[in-house]
């Protein structure tokens, strides 16, 4: 039961992180003032560079 | 020259007409003559929110195209009187209105009056961009969401750069807050980095007043109606401090409160 609540209220908890977490990154995309073709190939090049030296799983 | 300043959000539904209805009144009542504008034509609301809507004859379009002289198209509140009503028309659309024209007749306005206010319609187009042509302050108005601040950073990236901005977070449900359910005041302000002018709980009062027709400033006890009437202080440059939100206290807090056992009973209520 306790455990039930603790769950409960972390819930709670994550629902206001989770609109931060969502508002930074959609604000990232919307603050760059990239057009979305650039944005897409600005990280596409980005991933090319970090294949170089790592490995990166595509499916990811 | 009066101020002019223009209640905006981008995104709609957020409080701006409520918002610009209650600062107007709470200006007014604080001696200072205000225009409150409805910029949002085609679609207009203040008329209703101030409970004016009746003695509508004239609009702001029929000013700008000469057809009727400012003094025909200005509603004046029969219970402050020196607040007034520019009508938005609403059988035209915002393409109609020249931005210049705009502009030009704000200055008049501003020649007139202490205050205007320019409920800004929803939307980042023409609407948008006349509301803020003639304004040099803005006040922007948020709820605490992510759809909500998300259009209100697109908004202040839009705001001409000589435009003295502030920010209203609007809707605030302490209880939500404080459970870590909502998103706080704190958490807005660190993303938007705007400079607060106030916060405004969320409340039934804001209801009631609405389907009235009356500022929710006249609402007795009403939180929100307080918090507006703060906003209208600190416009006029008094330093009026931000209370900390204060949950309503239902029939379990004040059993508590009477055992000691919450935190409301230990001094932390402030009001």
């Amino acid at each position: 039961m306790l455990d039930f609540i603790t769950r409960f209220f972390r819930r709670e908890e994550s629902s206001k992180s989770l609109a931060k977490e969502r508002l930074r990154l959609v604000l990232l995309s919307d603050r760059v003032a990239l057009a979305p073709e650039a944005f897409d190939e600005m990280k596409g090049e980005m991933l090319a560079v970090i294949r170089r030296y790592l490995e990166i799983d595509e499916r990811a | 020259m009066g101020r002019t300043i223009v209640i905006t959000s981008g995104k709609g539904g957020v409080g701006k007409t409520t918002t610009t209805a209650n600062l107007g009144t709470g200006l007014a009542e604080a001696g200072k003559s205000v225009v409150v504008v409805d910029a949002d034509v085609g679609l207009r609301n203040l008329d209703v929110v101030l409970g004016l809507e009746n003695r509508v004859s004239k609009h702001l379009l029929d000013v700008i195209e000469g057809k009727a002289s400012l003094d025909d198209a200005l509603v004046r509140d029969r219970v402050r009187r020196s607040l007034h009503l520019l009508p938005a028309a609403q059988n035209r659309e915002k393409d109609d209105v020249p931005t210049d024209a705009m502009a030009a007749l704000m200055n008049t306005l501003a020649e007139r009056f202490d205050f205007v206010l320019i409920d800004s319609p929803a939307g980042i187009e023409k609407g948008f961009r006349n509301a803020v042509a003639g304004a040099k302050e803005a006040i922007v108005v948020t709820t605490p969401e992510v759809s909500a601040v998300r259009d209100a950073d697109r908004i202040i990236g839009l705001l001409p750069p000589d435009v003295d901005a502030r920010l209203i977070v609007n809707r605030v449900r302490p209880a939500l807050v404080k459970k870590g359910t909502m998103m706080s005041v704190n958490d807005v302000v660190d993303i938007l980095r705007l400079e607060l002018i106030g916060v405004v709980p969320d409340e039934k009062e804001i209801i009631i007043a609405t389907n009235r027709g009356t500022p929710v400033i006249d609402i007795e006890g009403s939180e929100t109606g307080a918090a507006f009437k703060r906003i209208a202080r600190r416009l006029l440059g008094e330093s009026v401090p931000i209370p900390p939100l204060q949950e309503r206290t239902g029939f379990f807090d004040r059993v508590k409160a009477t055992l000691g056992l919450s935190r409301a009973s230990q001094g932390q209520r402030t009001s």
